[in-house]
């Protein structure tokens, strides 16, 4: 994983989310004490396949369908933003809604490597 | 109409101050914040937090898109931008009116007016404000000299183009200001690849004094008296004190009044501070800039007036008249305010993230401490050092330091290093007790502070 040794995170999905567009095949992690809790069950809850999630906030404007390989497309402020998959990618599984805002990390959607 | 909905588009203890403000008004409150904040103390705060971004601020709360997206998202009817970051960008307000939200500050035309430096000098002329003695436009060694001799020394011969110094010359007399000229204009030259000066009269011993205003926006505008910020280190202030006993009535009434003059010529509305530069050798005032915003040292003006002014900018964001005219502000006694930075003064004030792993605050009548820290808070490494403000009042300037240094004794902080131990070294020192500073002190006697 490439990220600078000195980022504090804060967030088990985003670090997850990280991890596997590192694609790095191990992590290693030191955690303080009241994180490892909530990392193990975000892990539990991401499962194993990739997750993608929001870059920042924004608005959901466009899913595309189960099994597909398009863009997540966002809305911010009236500009669209694609959220693109890898080529070998497809969307396994849609964890958010058209119309639903987002948040920085907030896992989109789960994706399984066609 | 009122707020019923505030986005709080910044961080730290200003982030928290205006959560409680509205709370106090009965406003919602939404905070943004970004992946390291959010477990702040604001986040939890808030009636909700919205994590906008990554850690890095330009990705964050330097980010307006994501600012005004998220408080059209969350269905907030107003903004406060808090200072620093977007606060003085007239992008804010500017995107603030297109969606509908009302912005918690000036409009974007005033702070782009008073923004620009030699736009906000001719409005400030215009209104009458003092400002530095000065020309521009020097074009010849006899010209610097004659004009320096008008403005009276010593002087200041700058580069128009200039920057950090260069191109800089300080002149005690007519030999000196035409030596200064070729040099000056030489050096900017090399620098800037300009070679064009102006000279302005140089204060040696300035103190650094503005002014707290509010205005509604239509014309009328009230202040809340003076505030002395010369303790500084690099433009950076450090303690900040109201009022500013060293100027006699009669100039600070002519403060007060330039200050009005120039925030209702633009029709100014909510919160603003007017800066001057106080030659004390003259007995003059003279016009720096308009910071568009609320400050940092907003809370000493507070306690001498009894004012909450963030309210109060909540109130005239939502269409409120001013609560008070300036016959019902009443100013009453001192009060001094420290910063408390996450820095260690002995190593060039290096900052100094990490766990608090003791945090005490000082109590008592006329103690206030404004912070977003508490005992195992994280200070991120991203942004400012600032983990609070120390402000006391008392009855005069002595009893405001005596508790100011028994409160500083009681404040004990533990897991990273900080100012406090500065600031007991600073207001026991008998130049600040004597009131014998100016914007150079702390950095001309520092090491003996350092050292102490």
């Amino acid at each position: 994983m490439s990220a600078p040794d000195d980022v504090l995170i804060g967030d088990a999905r985003a670090l997850l989310a990280s991890f596997a567009d590192s694609g790095a095949k191990t992590l290693t992690v030191q955690l303080r004490d009241d994180v490892t809790l909530a990392l193990a069950r975000e892990a539990v809850a991401a499962g194993a396949g990739r997750i993608v999630s929001a870059p920042h906030v924004a608005t959901v404007l466009h899913l595309p369908a189960i099994g597909s390989n398009a863009a997540i497309r966002l809305d911010l402020l009236g500009d669209e933003i694609s959220v693109e998959l890898g080529e070998h990618e497809v969307i396994e599984d849609l964890m958010v809604a058209v119309g639903e805002m987002v948040e920085f990390g907030t896992p989109l959607a789960r994706i399984e490597i066609s | 109409m009122s707020l019923r909905r505030l986005f709080i588009a910044n961080r730290g203890e200003i982030a928290v101050r205006i959560i409680r403000a509205a709370q106090g008004l009965g406003i919602e409150t939404v905070a943004a914040v970004s992946d390291a904040d959010r477990d702040s103390m604001a986040a939890r705060l808030a009636d909700r937090a919205v994590v906008i971004g990554p850690a890095k601020a330009s990705e964050s709360y330097l980010d307006p898109r994501l600012i005004v997206h998220a408080a059209k998202a969350t269905g907030c009817d107003g903004l406060h931008p808090g200072y620093g970051f977007l606060s003085e960008r007239s992008i804010l307000p500017t995107l603030c009116d297109q969606h509908g939200i009302a912005f918690v500050g000036p409009t974007a035309e005033t702070i782009d007016a008073l923004g620009d430096k030699i736009q906000a000098r001719a409005l400030a002329a215009a209104a009458g404000v003092p400002l530095v003695p000065g020309c521009s436009d020097i074009a010849t060694a006899a010209d610097c000299r004659r004009e320096a001799d008008r403005i009276g020394y010593p002087v200041l011969i700058k580069a128009s183009a200039g920057g950090g110094g260069r191109g800089m010359v300080i002149a005690h007399d007519g030999n000196e200001a035409e030596a200064g000229f070729a040099r000056a204009s030489a050096e900017a030259l090399a620098a800037f690849g300009d070679g064009t000066l102006f000279i302005e009269r140089f204060v040696p011993q300035a103190r650094h004094v503005e002014v707290q205003l509010m205005g509604d926006g239509r014309g009328d505008v009230v202040h809340f008296g003076e505030r002395d910020c010369s303790v500084q280190r690099r433009y950076q202030k450090l303690v900040e004190e109201a009022p500013c006993v060293a100027m006699p009535d009669a100039l600070r009434t002519q403060l007060h009044s330039a200050a009005v003059s120039l925030a209702a010529s633009v029709k100014y509305r909510n919160a603003a501070t007017a800066e001057f530069l106080y030659d004390v050798t003259r007995q003059e005032i003279y016009f720096i800039e308009v910071n568009a915003r609320i400050q940092v040292e907003h809370p000493v003006s507070e306690m001498i007036s009894g004012a909450d002014l963030v309210q109060e900018q909540l109130r005239i964001a939502g269409g409120a008249a001013l609560s008070k005219s300036q016959a019902d502000i009443h100013l009453n006694g001192h009060a001094i305010e420290c910063r408390i930075n996450a820095e260690d003064p002995d190593r060039d004030f290096l900052p100094s993230p990490g766990k608090v792993s003791r945090w005490v605050l000082p109590e008592g009548d006329g103690i206030r401490v404004d912070t977003h820290i508490e005992q195992g808070s994280v200070i991120p490494p991203h942004y400012d050092s600032m983990v609070g403000k120390l402000i006391v009042h008392a009855a005069d300037r002595d009893a405001a330091i005596a508790k100011l240094s028994a409160a500083l004794d009681q404040f004990e902080v533990g897991g990273i290093s900080t100012t406090i131990g500065l600031h007991r070294r600073i207001v026991r020192h008998p130049d600040f007790r004597t009131n014998q500073i100016h914007t150079r002190w702390l950095e001309t006697g520092f090491q003996d502070l350092v050292a102490a």
